[in-house]
Order: C-alpha cells, then structure tokens, then sequence
C-alpha cells in the first residue's frame, strides 16, 4: 500500500533519512519509533507531501507521489501541533476542509464532535480554545473523511488521558476495519496499545523493523521498551 | 490549479484577516488621518500629496510586517491544506489574493469613504491615489510572502522583511541622490529612469505625482520621468513596471513555496 523506496532527506548537509526503504501493507499499524531527530517526521511527512526528499520514491497504491495530489483523498494527517488561524471557528475551519476534499458521501462530522466532546467549541474562535481542544479539532479534520491511510505524529501529546483513550480507541477500531496506520509517538503504552509492527530510526537509518511479537520473542522479553532496548544494542553490534 | 480550491482558500484568509484587531486598527488609523488631512485643506491636490506621504510610509509597512507575521503564524495551518488533495500552488496564490484583497479593500475604503463623506469634488486624483496605494500593497504582499517562504526562521524573515521597507522607503532615496550629486556633472537622466524602475514606492508616488502636474514635488527621478515619458507614458511606464514588481517576487515565492519543507 504504502513503499518508500531508497528515501534520502538532507536539512544542511545532515541526512535525516538516509536510503530509507519500507513496505507499509493495507490495514497494517507501524510505530515509527526513534530519538529526537532520528527522522521520524520527516519520514511520515514525507508521504503527504510536507517534505521533499533529495531522492527515492514514494509510492502509494503504486502511484509515485509526485505524480499526483489526489492520492491525499486516502490519508488522513494530524500534526503534532493544532494550530489554526486564530480568528476562525473549528466549523468554519472544518467546513473549508469539507469543501477542499469535496467528497459527495461526507457531511458535516456529528458524531466525531459529539465523540470528542466539541458541540460547545464549535462557533468560538481559535484563539479562545485551548491547546487540548485545538488538538481534539485535528482529531475530526484527520478522522472525518474515513481515510484508508492515517498518519498521526505525536497524535495524544495534549490530549487529556481520558480524551486520549478515546481516540486510542477510535483508532484501534479504524484499524480493525482495515485502515493503515503509521504512528509517531514517544509514549510505549500507546504503542502497544495500537501498533503490532515498530520500526526504529537513528540518525536517518533505519535500525528495527519487525513486529511487536517478533521483537519480545527474540529478545525473550515481554516489556516492549526493553525488547527495543535489547534489539538496538544487537543491531548496534552488528553494525560495529 | 481547481479554481474552486482557490476560491475557498481566498475567502477563508480574508474572512480570517477581517477579523485581526491588527487590521481594524490599520483601517481606524488611516480613516482618522484621511478625515483629518482633508479637514486641513481645501486644496484637494494638497491634500492627495499630504495623503500620498502617508499611505506610501505607512501602507508598505503595514503590509509587508502584517504579511510575514501571517504567514509565520499560518505555518500548521499551511501544512493542514499541503495534506489534503491540493496543489501548493493553489494555497500559495490563495492566500496571497486573499491578503492583498482584503488588505487592499482596507486602504481603499480608508481613504475613499472620507472623501465621499467631503463630498469632493475632483475623484479622479483619489482614484489615482488609490490605485496607487492598492498596487504598493499588492507589491510588498508579494514580497513578504518571498520572504517568509524563503527563511524558516521568524525573526530572520521580519528582519529581512522590515529592511525591504526600510531599503525602498527611505535608503534608496538617499544612495540616489548620493550618486546624483556625487556624478552631478554627468546625464543621468537614463540611469535614473533605469534606478527609479527598482523601487517600487517611487513608482507609486510617480504615478500620483504625473497626474498632479507637480513636477516640483515629485523629487529628481519624478521630474526626469515627465520630462522623458510626458504624463500618460510615464505613468503606464510606471504601472507596468509596478505590475512587475507583483509578479517576480510572486514567481520567486511560489517556486520556493513549491518545495518547501515544512
């Protein structure tokens, strides 16, 4: 579904992606895991487009990215950071959204507003709303058009817990309904929780990739944090 | 590039800019002071100059920091509309238009509805002024969108964008009459017609001013302008020249904008 293909990303000189490959099946879910600066965003933002790669490709459905916009249809994205213009209201915000993407079967999303407790937001102005809200705003633009392809960077950083769980549980139901997910986060439980396959950048290289079950087998672990740990070192070793 | 994309992207900055307490203030400040310019004369001429200063210094500054700080602060929003099924050139130009439209709309209703209210008698030279005003601003929108798209980072892009006023409105005067004087044995009458096409608020106040017939109060580069084109030339010179000051620093900025990493 998803397959990049050798990407290589520089910012000043430095490869953040270094000859990055990875193969993304439909209704997988993959954490992309690293250290600050390993490349994470970069990679997942370079699905949508947000980042230009030096070189490789990107294919989605075996169409290359650079081809076309309209592969977007399928992808939802919510950034790390909700921030919207200051004098708009979430509805019109999501109206204009609604009108971008011009899908004749998505109306006007109730049920996710009502989910993430929005009703009492909706007409007030951006500036007004904590960053809680603004980001449970990014939760119903990425989640209202149903995508076949979610990206979320960081997705539950200033979410409440209980709001958090909520939307774990929102996308552990996409999932299962066979919707791909590419997560970005620093948070274990939420990894566990959603993903079965992580994958683990540093400094632009790709140094894991295996499922969550493959991972605790071979480094006879059942905490996650510590099978990562184990298979780093291994891989670090190889390496040296 | 779907113009119904376009279209959305442009209502939604203007509906969002027509909210900023910032450019209310803009629009409050320059109403006052058209109301108070044409309070202190009769001569609208007089006045037209008085008014002409003014919307040349405050008007590019207004526009071109108001811009950058947009833009600046519309980075996650940006990056919102690049995730969905839109060519980056569609939210580039959108948000451009839909800043000069409104920033425009501002300034023209600034200054028109108190003449209106004055019941004045000679619009045409309001017109001009106007017009002027609303091409400057078209122009240093422009270039505040080169500039915020080409430095990542906030402070560098309001520095550079405020010396881009700074340059235009008050030191490239200077250096010119510098030169003028320094080489004042010399014609120089092509190389000012040539220097004056690089500053883009001379070509505006050169407008204004070849419609006045103040040939005195257009400074040394207006002059030679009348004396080399006439009137009607040297403001169509003038407009076509302005008109490419909009579209290089837009060529510039969309090309930018196109692989820009955010």
């Amino acid at each position: 579904m998803i397959k990049f293909e050798k990407i290589t990303k520089i910012y000043n000189k430095l490869k953040v992606l270094n000859e990055v490959d990875l193969n993304i099946e439909q209704g997988e879910s993959i954490a992309i895991m690293g250290p600050n600066g390993s490349g994470k965003s970069t990679l997942i933002k370079s699905i949508v487009g947000l980042v230009k790669p030096e070189s490789g490709k990107i294919f989605i459905n075996n169409i290359d990215i650079k081809s076309t916009v309209d592969y977007k249809r399928i992808i939802g994205y919510m950034p790390q950071i909700g921030r919207y213009p200051d004098n708009l209201t979430p509805k019109e915000l999501i109206n204009l959204i609604l009108k971008i993407r011009n899908e004749p079967n998505i109306s006007f999303p109730e049920e996710l507003i009502d989910t993430f407790e929005l009703q009492s937001h909706l007409n007030k102005k951006m500036n007004s709303l904590s960053g809680g809200t603004r980001q449970k705003v990014s939760v119903v633009l990425t989640f209202m058009f149903q995508p076949n392809i979610l990206i979320l960077d960081e997705p539950t950083s200033g979410l409440d817990p209980y709001m958090a769980l909520k939307f774990i549980e929102l996308v552990k139901n996409r999932n299962q309904n066979g919707t791909s997910v590419l997560l970005v986060s620093h948070t274990l439980d939420e990894i566990e929780q959603i993903t079965r396959r992580i994958v683990y950048l540093n400094e632009g290289i790709k140094l894991i990739d295996d499922t969550v079950d493959k991972l605790q087998s071979a480094t006879h672990t059942n905490n996650l944090n510590s099978a990562i740990l184990a298979k780093i070192k291994e891989v670090k070793n190889e390496i040296e | 590039m779907k113009l119904n994309n376009f279209f959305n992207i442009v209502s939604f900055t203007i509906k969002d800019v027509s909210r900023s307490k910032w450019v209310f203030l803009y629009g409050i400040i320059q109403f006052v002071l058209t109301l108070l310019l044409i309070n202190l004369s009769d001569d609208t001429n007089k006045t037209i100059v008085s008014l002409l200063n003014l919307t040349i210094v405050l008007n590019p500054v207004i526009c071109i920091v108001f811009s950058t700080v947009y833009i600046y602060n519309s980075r996650e929003f940006i990056e919102l509309l690049i995730a969905q099924p839109i060519k980056r050139n569609t939210i580039f130009y959108g948000i451009y238009c839909g800043l000069s439209l409104i920033l425009s709309s501002i300034l023209i209703l600034s200054i028109l509805i108190p003449f209106l209210i004055n019941f004045t008698q000679d619009f045409t030279i309001v017109l001009f002024l106007i017009g002027s005003g609303s091409m400057i601003t078209f122009v240093y929108i422009a270039l505040a969108l080169a500039i915020s798209v080409g430095f990542d980072d906030k402070a560098t892009g309001l520095g550079v964008s405020i010396l881009a006023w700074l340059f235009f409105a008050v030191i490239f005067d200077g250096i010119i009459l510098l030169v003028s004087y320094i080489l004042s044995d010399y014609p120089l009458e092509l190389p000012l017609i040539i220097t004056s096409m690089l500053n883009p608020i001379d070509l505006g106040r050169i407008i204004v001013m070849l419609k006045l017939d103040f040939a005195a109060l257009m400074g040394y580069t207006g002059a030679v302008f009348e004396k080399f084109f006439g009137s009607f030339f040297g403001i169509s010179f003038s407009l076509l020249t302005l008109i490419l000051w909009i579209i290089v620093p837009l060529l510039i900025g969309s090309r930018k904008f196109k692989v820009k990493n955010f």
